[in-house]
């Protein structure tokens, strides 16, 4: 079966059982655990790094992500961001352009500082990877490419059945000197590799937020010829208020980006 | 002169319902009033102790630099310098420490709180560390890099444990803004008004990796000598010595130093400038809190001693025509007036004294067992620095006490005492 056929399927059964996975605390697995499949450590990187390639583009990357509330106290929030990312040298630019009130402000990294630009006073603001962004609870690392291997240590949790479907569970440690969106981080990974569900964690064990990717899309990259997953649509729910956001990742068009779009100047001129 | 002394220990005795019922007031008053002092006192120690384990030193040497007139931040880029000037005269059994200071926000999810935030050395600060409260957590763990201890009512509003991230957001020397993910190692515990003006404490390293400083650079130093330093001579001879080793000084006020930040914005300078200053300047906004509890206590030390006053005048008043035949035949038997006057006076005076002292003497006594031991509600706590009802009997205070109270009760017989002189021997004896 594809991915893409299969992945309803496997999502319905997990939101069935979303309300008990997200209860699950973050303590690491035993290293006897039974249900370990007892790969090494390096096997596990390895696994991470495959999981990192088939969602990272070798082209430059244009999208539009659309964030919608989808419970009642954030059912107003409709944002939408325009993003621009070079993988291969880490770029990443994205800007906001609808609600009207939040247009222009936006996020430049430079190295490994992020900026927020707010227009209203011309002023850059250095941001870390853990804020959120643009008053969402989506924070840099839903904009970026995936780079799991390179960021965190990681820790089988064997697997889970789910509705017949094996998943495997990894249970991510971010390295130390690394920056991270979530210094913890439980994985659940579907045979095609894809990731279905994450939940992130503080570094006390207390859930942050919890995301179920509700589908990919498949594109193939101009540069290698070869297909690159990357999320259509993901409902993240935050774990202290329990509001729910779904992330859509639409018009994606990978195409040469002009330079000049990873600057500080280009962001200010598009508020002007 | 014992004579008199002894009738009027006798008349005391004479009518013991009206006797006990003044001794109980003038007592009650006596006890009121050093029950608020020993409060007072209790307060202004307490606060005393927050401010010196959060805030300030005994004296500060304290910097603000300016890249801009427009922008300032309080740091001293040459601390070293600073620190050279400062250490030659240091009293003996004094100490220096490095300290750093700002104002941040700290964010966690879509919750946001802005406070004053500390920075202290872990390594060089163990016993300030063990004066402060920790609720949750452990202070130690401040020497990690990006670590964070918050107050309790910060960390309520931001609803944050020990082991969560939160982000710091602070403006850098020059007016950026940065921000930096810090883990939360520990919650510390209310430090009344402080626990909201100082409610971020974060290690040295940490404060200067967000606010743009420079190594080995700190905020403040602050100078730790213990009560009964004279710190207005080390005052003025840290002023001297600074400027003679090149620093610009500003002149002394009686300011806080976040109450300070603003004037110093508006001032058309560049470039560092000293400030030093003293624990009480440092805790000026707080002032009130010991200047109310003092207006209290002068307030109801006057009630008291009024009471006592109309109280032993009437009493006093009624003996006087009581005792009219007494009067008359000791003025028939030669007494002069000034001696009836020195009778009635006496009269005020022992039961003033007597029942003034017992009154401290009860209040100190019970303030010394209740000390620590009343458990006071969340906002009163927070007002008097101190969890408990923080009593402080003094020896002074109470003799103070006793002195006011037993004047009162001098003054108040005076004129029932010059009325009784005022009798005529055949008036006196015509009451017969």
């Amino acid at each position: 079966m594809k991915p893409g056929a299969r992945l309803p399927l496997l999502l319905l059964a997990l939101l069935v059982q979303a309300p008990v996975l997200a209860a699950e605390p973050a303590k690491a697995p035993a290293a006897d655990s039974k249900a370990a499949t007892g790969a090494s450590r390096e096997e596990l990187v390895a696994y991470l790094a495959r999981i990192d390639k088939r969602m990272t583009f070798t082209s430059d990357y244009k999208g539009t992500v659309r964030i919608m509330g989808l419970s009642k106290q954030n059912s107003e929030t409709a944002v939408e961001i325009h993003v621009y990312r070079r993988d291969t040298s880490r770029d990443l630019l994205f800007m906001t352009t609808k609600p009207k009130y939040m247009a222009g402000s936006g996020y430049l990294r430079v190295g490994n500082n992020l900026w927020e630009y707010e227009p209203t006073v011309g002023q850059w603001t250095r941001s870390t990877m853990r804020a959120n962004i643009s008053g969402t609870f989506t924070c840099e690392a839903d904009f970026e490419r995936s780079r799991l291997a390179e960021a965190y240590e990681p820790k089988d949790e064997g697997t889970e059945v789910v509705d017949g479907v094996t998943y495997r569970k990894l249970f991510l440690t971010g390295k130390p000197g690394t920056e991270v969106s979530f210094p913890l981080l439980r994985l659940w990974v579907d045979p095609d590799l894809n990731i279905v569900k994450r939940i992130g964690y503080a570094p006390s064990g207390k859930p942050l937020r919890t995301d179920l990717i509700r589908g990919y899309q498949r594109i193939k990259d101009p540069l290698t010829k070869e297909y690159v997953y990357h999320y259509k649509e993901v409902m993240e729910e935050e774990a202290e208020e329990g509001s729910r956001v779904l992330v859509r990742y639409d018009e994606v068009v990978l195409a040469p980006l002009d330079p000049s779009i990873f600057t500080k100047s280009w962001l200010e001129s598009r508020s002007r | 002169m014992r004579s008199l002394l002894r009738i009027a220990l006798r008349n005391l005795f004479v009518d013991r319902e009206r006797g006990l019922l003044l001794f109980f007031v003038i007592a009650s008053a006596s006890a009121v009033l050093v029950g608020m002092m020993s409060l007072t006192a209790g307060v202004a120690t307490e606060q005393r102790k927050a401010v010196l384990t959060l805030i300030s030193g005994d004296l500060n040497v304290g910097g603000y630099f300016k890249v801009h007139p427009d922008t300032i931040a309080p740091v001293i880029g040459d601390t070293p310098g600073v620190r050279a000037a400062v250490e030659p005269l240091l009293p003996a059994g004094c100490r220096l420490r490095e300290r750093g200071r700002g104002q941040a926000a700290v964010g966690s999810g879509r919750h946001r709180s802005r406070s004053f935030m500390m920075s202290l050395d872990v390594k060089q600060e163990r016993d300030s560390l063990g004066l402060l409260r920790v609720e949750k957590g452990s202070l130690e763990a401040l020497d990690r890099p990006r670590t964070v201890a918050l107050s309790l009512p910060m960390s309520e509003r931001l609803r944050v444990q020990v082991g969560d991230v939160a982000t710091l957001y602070a403006e850098m020397v020059g007016g950026k803004r940065n921000a930096l993910d810090v883990e939360v190692v520990a919650i510390t515990g209310r430090a009344g008004f402080l626990g909201e003006a100082a409610g971020i404490l974060v290690s040295n390293a940490t404060l200067r990796e967000l606010s743009g400083f420079r190594p080995e650079s700190s905020s403040v130093l602050q100078l730790m000598c213990g009560e009964g330093s004279d710190l207005e001579a080390l005052d003025g001879s840290l002023r001297q010595a600074l400027r003679q080793a090149g620093f610009e000084v500003l002149p002394a006020s009686h300011e806080a130093y976040g109450d300070k930040v603003s004037p110093l914005l508006r001032e058309d300078w560049a470039g560092q400038r000293l400030d030093v200053s003293t624990w009480e300047d440092e805790s000026s906004f707080l002032s009130f809190v010991t200047d109310g509890l003092t207006a209290l206590t002068a307030l109801v030390g006057l009630i008291g001693i009024a009471v006592v006053m109309v109280g032993l005048f009437v009493s006093l008043s009624v003996s006087v025509r009581e005792r009219t035949r007494e009067i008359g035949t000791l003025r028939a038997m030669g007494m002069h007036r000034r001696a009836v006057v020195g009778l009635f006076v006496l009269e005020g005076l022992l039961l003033g004294l007597l029942a003034s002292t017992t009154g401290a003497l009860v209040a100190s006594l019970l303030g010394l067992l209740l000390r620590g031991t009343i458990t006071l509600p969340e906002q009163i706590a927070s007002l008097f620095f101190s969890d408990t009802l923080p009593l402080e009997p003094h020896l002074p205070a109470a003799v103070l006490a006793v002195v006011l109270v037993t004047l009162g009760a001098v003054l108040a017989s005076i004129i029932p005492a010059a009325r009784a002189a005022t009798l005529s021997p055949r008036s006196a004896m015509e009451s017969l």
